[in-house]
C-alpha cells in the first residue's frame, strides 16, 4: 500500500462522504407516491414513502400494498457511491427472507438509472438470476420501475411495470 | 391465462417466477409451496429478533496492528420489519468528535441458509453487503467479506466481521482488518448492552 499523508487521506474521504449532484436528484425525489402495476390485466395499488436518511446521503424506500387482506410490505434503499462512481440498490420484502443487492449507472443524461445484478429465485429454486432493473424518469412527479430477468440473452423476460406517481 | 393474484405478488419479491410458471417449467402449485417454504421466519429469524428494542453502545477502534484504542459511545435502536423478517438498526453516536449516524439490516436467507446484513452511515455514500454463516444457530455469525476503503483508495479489501450474543442483554460485534496477511489485527469492536 502506497504511503500516504494525512492531507490525502482526509480529501479521500471528504470526496467519498460528502453528497454529491446524484444524493441531490434524489432527494428532489423524496415524497409519497401512488404505484400502479399491471399484470396480466390486473391493475393494483401501493403506496410508496422515500426519504433521505444518513445526512442526504441514501434514500429509502417503504412500500406496502394490501391485496384481499394480505399485506405487501417492502423496505428499499438506493444510493450513489461516490468511490466506485455507481448507484446502489438493496430491497427486501415480507414476501422473502433474502436480500438483494443491484448496482447502476445513469444513462441518457440521467433520464434513467440502469441497475445490473443477479437475483435468487426461490420459487423456481434457482441462484443468480441475471436481472436489470430500469428506472425511467418521465418528469419530476412520476416515474417508471421496469424490470427484466436474462437481459441481452434468447430468454430475456420482462418481469415487471411499476408507475410511480407523485401523490 | 389470468394469472391468480397472489402469482402478482409473488413476481414484486420472485421476479423470473411468473414467467417461468406460464410456460409450464414448474407448476404454480409447486412453485408456492416452494416460495411458501423460502419467505416464512424460521428460527434464525427469532434469533436475530431478540435484538428488538434499545442499546447502548460503545466502541472501541484500532486505526493500524500497534496503534492505541480510540473509543466512541452512542445509541442503538433496533426493529424488526418485514413481518418478523429482517431486524433494522439505527445507530446514533459520536465519533472522533464527529456526530455519528448509522443504518443497517440484518437478515437470514432461507434459500441460499446465509445470514446477511446491510450496512452504511454518515461516514461514506457506500454500502457494504455481506453474507455470514453460523454453526451455532445465530448465536454467533461470521460474516467473511471485502469492503472498499476510500480514505486510502483501496477496494475490495478482504474483512471479517463477527456478531456474537454474551447474554440476552449484551451482543458485540467485532471487526478484523487486513485478512488472510500476517498483518491480522482487529479494527473494531462495538459491545452493545440493552437500556434497562
Amino acid at each position: 500500500m502506497a504511503e500516504m499523508t494525512h492531507e490525502e487521506m482526509m480529501q479521500n474521504w471528504m470526496k467519498n462522504a460528502t453528497p454529491g449532484p446524484e444524493h441531490e436528484r434524489m432527494s428532489k425525489e423524496c415524497g409519497e407516491y401512488i404505484v400502479t402495476m399491471n399484470e396480466g390485466g390486473t391493475e393494483m395499488k401501493g403506496a410508496v414513502k422515500l426519504d433521505m436518511i444518513l445526512g442526504g446521503r441514501v434514500q429509502i424506500q417503504d412500500f406496502t400494498m394490501d391485496y384481499n387482506g394480505m399485506p405487501f410490505q417492502g423496505h428499499g434503499m438506493t444510493g450513489f457511491d461516490n468511490f466506485t462512481k455507481r448507484y446502489w440498490f438493496t430491497w427486501n420484502d415480507n414476501m422473502s427472507t433474502g436480500l438483494f443487492t443491484l448496482y447502476g449507472t445513469a444513462r441518457d443524461g440521467g433520464k434513467q438509472i440502469v441497475f445490473e445484478g443477479k437475483m435468487d429465485s426461490p420459487g423456481m429454486n434457482m441462484c443468480d438470476v441475471p436481472a436489470r432493473h430500469v428506472y425511467t424518469y418521465i418528469n419530476d412527479d412520476e416515474f417508471k420501475y421496469e424490470a427484466w430477468n436474462f437481459p441481452d440473452t434468447p430468454n430475456e423476460k420482462k418481469t415487471m411495470e411499476m408507475h410511480y406517481k407523485r401523490k | 391465462m389470468k394469472k391468480p393474484i397472489l402469482l402478482v405478488l409473488v413476481g414484486v419479491m420472485c421476479l423470473s417466477a411468473v414467467a417461468y410458471a406460464q410456460e409450464g417449467q414448474m407448476s404454480e402449485e409447486a412453485m408456492m409451496k416452494k416460495w411458501m417454504e423460502v419467505a416464512s421466519p424460521k428460527a434464525e429469524h427469532e434469533m436475530l429478533a431478540k435484538s428488538a428494542g434499545e442499546w447502548d453502545y460503545t466502541m472501541t477502534f484500532w486505526m493500524g496492528p500497534d496503534a492505541p484504542p480510540q473509543s466512541a459511545k452512542g445509541t442503538c435502536s433496533d426493529k424488526v420489519i418485514n413481518g418478523g423478517r429482517v431486524v433494522e438498526s439505527d445507530m446514533s453516536g459520536e465519533m472522533m468528535g464527529m456526530p455519528y449516524e448509522g443504518h443497517g439490516h440484518t437478515g437470514y436467507d432461507n434459500f441460499n441458509k446465509t445470514f446477511w446484513a446491510t450496512w452504511t452511515d454518515n461516514m461514506t455514500t457506500g454500502m457494504m453487503f455481506m453474507e455470514g454463516t453460523s454453526t451455532d444457530g445465530g448465536k454467533t455469525i461470521v460474516f467473511n467479506t471485502t469492503m472498499d476503503e476510500p480514505v486510502m483508495d483501496v477496494k475490495d479489501k478482504p474483512v471479517r466481521f463477527v456478531s456474537k450474543w454474551l447474554s440476552d442483554d449484551e451482543h458485540v460485534l467485532e471487526s478484523w482488518d487486513e485478512v488472510g496477511t500476517p498483518h491480522e489485527f482487529k479494527a473494531f469492536e462495538i459491545k452493545y448492552t440493552r437500556k434497562k
